[in-house]
């Protein structure tokens, strides 16, 4: 049986960009939800303060507030507030609301459901008394080999017969929705490691999938590896399939878990050099190269932080902040602020539409030049020529492993 | 292809690579010379430094207000250069009863090649800039305040918490904080006895541990000592943080992401 036989996805599946709750504020939440939604019986009305929120994207305008709690944690996201109503306690939304809220805000696995004893301090903080730990650092997961899960391992020839059934933009479309995928709250998250789960398994390799899950392993593989997928993709895919018809998201999570087995933790040689005689070189590096994957990822922390050093350079080093400003315009022929507007753009609007193809005609919408609104799309993007010439180069330079210097140089094809 | 690295790219590795670039290009085409791109260099690097360290030192201190008993009193750089005039001096202090915390902050990138690739020579010369000579910056400050203290009232330390803050991510885990231990202990740095475990934070870090702190659950220097007594010192900050607090970001950040999204919005024509 071939691979894709074991690994099903629906085709027009997009993705889920982020899961907006990671975003919430502390205070925010402090002051739009009462003290009913904590009172020993929990099952009053909610009401919370309603300020009307305008998100870039208009996310908000989109939806039914009782639709989907990811509308109300969009206008949090965004800054607002939770709009007013009652009795949604009983349509069990609240409560997922509330659990999503509390835990993201950090009051824990706390909800009017399960009506958690709280202590409150003096300054209104809501603390469990008994606190239940949250997300571990994604290093600690152990993954599920392809082997363990289909049975199989990936050899160069299936690879390349994978590669050779889609034309590879749509590969790569296909990577970099399941890279997409895997960045919510977390790839570790058991609800991501579970819905992945249910979609990219069937028959037995979904049972032994869920059964690795009740393991407290991990079935889907990491960014990285789903990074590396994409990596082979644009180094060898094909411009003409010999074969269409078949499920490029399905190929393209097969890659990756194949890509997995090879690249397990590195392991020390005997007689390998030691860094400052403690640890083998190679786990040092490997180390260093997977940190930065294995840190949370915060959009909003990332952009509120990028806008504040900002303010503090305009405010604090105004003269030196205008000496860096002319040289970046000078080099790139944009501004920053052209540049931040053009990527967070891109960014929400994949959070919008749920999509990792994103329109150039968005940018019209913005007011900036035509010539600066290029130059800073220039900055961010490359044809997939491109980026497979300068990937070789990389792979040459450093070998397959987790270099990604190029990727995170042209994030947009 | 990539949401993460779309932000990461937008929010500061283009400023970082695209003028440096620039400036090779310059001292390529004899546009420069060699002695004003690295002034150039050099002045980028302090200018990302200063905006760096200004954002950290807003982040630890926070709402921390000097209390007119002496119990809590804090002195940033530009203080510090007043009493040591000269001398060595990191980018804050707080002291906190008997405990004090130590910062310098650090912007030194590691290189591309040494964070992504194999080059194990340039990771081991961005951590002797990145690491050992901020160590060495801290340690010259703490034994002069173990000798002579700081500013009346003088006190006598319990703990002092050294911590090194790299603006542009270092990877901290149980495996290199072993090996800085052993360098360090080599050294001779951080040796005194009232030191507690040298800790290397990233931003991300910092802000997770400033919104605790903002909530009232801890100080930073609680959190430091919990991991010090919990043999946990080694681990990464984010595991303290997510295990026993998981709130994630201040206030501070917080708000600038909603002046982040209000710009987004006033700079469409169609109005947001």
């Amino acid at each position: 049986m071939p691979l894709g036989g074991h690994c099903t996805t629906t085709k027009k599946q997009t993705p889920k960009i982020l899961t907006l709750g990671r975003a919430i504020s502390f205070r925010q939440v402090r002051s739009s939800l009462n003290t009913s939604l904590l009172s020993p019986s929990c099952v009053s009305p909610i009401r919370v303060t309603h300020e009307v929120v305008r998100s870039p994207l208009e996310v908000a305008k989109r939806h039914d507030p009782l639709e989907s709690n990811k509308w109300v944690l969009a206008r949090l996201y965004f800054g607002a507030e939770i709009e007013s109503y009652e009795g949604a306690v009983t349509d069990g939304f609240w409560n997922e609301v509330s659990v999503d809220v509390l835990v993201q805000s950090g009051a824990f696995q706390l909800s009017p459901a399960t009506a958690m004893r709280v202590t409150r301090l003096p300054g209104g903080l809501l603390i469990p008394e008994k606190n239940v730990p949250q997300q571990i650092l994604d290093t600690s997961a152990q993954y599920a080999t392809m082997q363990e899960l289909l049975g199989v391992s990936l050899t160069v020839g299936e690879r390349d017969r994978i590669l050779k059934r889609h034309a590879r933009l749509d590969l790569v479309a296909a990577a970099s929705a399941l890279i997409a995928e895997l960045y919510p709250v977390g790839h570790t998250d058991e609800e991501v490691q579970e819905s992945l789960a249910d979609r990219k398994f069937v028959g037995e390799a979904r049972d032994r999938a869920k059964k690795f899950l009740e393991l407290g392993h991990r079935v889907i593989v990491s960014p990285q590896v789903a990074l590396n997928a994409l990596k082979v993709i644009l180094l060898n895919g094909v411009e003409d399939p010999i074969e269409d018809g078949r499920d490029s998201q399905a190929d393209a999570f097969i890659l990756a878990l194949g890509l997995a087995d090879f690249h397990g933790m590195a392991r020390a040689t005997e007689g390998e050099d030691r860094w400052w005689d403690v640890m083998p070189m190679s786990t040092a590096m490997e180390l260093t190269r997977n940190h930065s994957f294995n840190s949370s990822f915060d959009p909003a922390a990332i952009i509120g932080r990028w806008w504040r050093m900002r303010e503090i350079a305009q405010k604090d080093f105004p003269a030196e902040t205008a000496t860096f400003d002319d040289l970046f315009r000078e080099a790139t022929g944009t501004s920053l602020e052209v540049l931040f507007s053009v990527g967070a753009h891109f960014f929400f609007q994949m959070l919008e539409s749920q999509s990792v193809a994103i329109s150039r005609g968005l940018l019209s919408q913005l007011e900036f030049s035509e010539e600066e609104l290029d130059n800073a799309l220039k900055l961010m993007s490359a044809t997939a020529d491109t980026i497979a010439a300068d990937l070789e180069i990389e792979v040459e330079t450093f070998g397959f492993g987790w270099s990604f210097n190029t990727l995170r140089r042209f994030s947009v094809i | 292809m990539n949401p993460a690295f779309l932000l990461e790219r937008v929010c500061g590795s283009a400023q970082l690579w695209e003028v440096r670039e620039a400036i090779n290009q310059r001292q390529g085409t004899g546009e420069m010379s060699q002695s004003e791109a690295n002034k150039a260099r050099g002045g980028f690097g302090k200018y990302r430094g200063a905006v760096a360290e200004k954002y950290v030192v807003d982040l630890i201190k926070g709402d921390l207000r000097v209390d007119p008993n002496h119990r809590v009193r804090s002195w940033d750089g530009e203080e510090m250069e007043g009493i040591w005039p000269g001398q060595s001096i990191c980018d804050l202090i707080i002291e906190r009863n008997r405990t004090l915390l130590a910062v310098e902050v650090v912007s030194h990138a590691m290189r591309e090649t040494a964070a992504s690739g194999g080059d194990f020579e340039g990771l081991a010369k961005d951590l002797q800039i990145a690491v050992i000579e901020k160590a060495e910056q801290l340690d010259a400050v703490i034994s002069r305040i173990n000798k002579g203290g700081i500013q009346e009232p003088r006190i006598e330390y319990e703990a002092i918490y050294p911590v090194l803050v790299n603006a542009m991510r270092f990877p901290w885990n149980a495996l290199i904080d072993q090996a800085i231990r052993v360098k360090f202990k080599e050294l001779g740095l951080l040796q005194q006895p009232n030191v507690r475990p040298f800790v290397i934070m990233s931003v991300e870090e910092v802000e997770a541990l400033a919104a605790v702190v903002e909530c009232g659950l801890a100080t930073f220097e609680s959190v430091l000592e919990d991991r010090f007594r919990h043999g946990r010192s080694g681990e990464p900050i984010q595991w303290t943080v997510s295990r026993g607090y998981g709130i994630s970001r201040p206030t501070i950040v917080n708000d600038a992401f909603g002046r982040a999204a209000d710009a987004l919005i006033e700079w469409r024509t169609d109005g947001g």
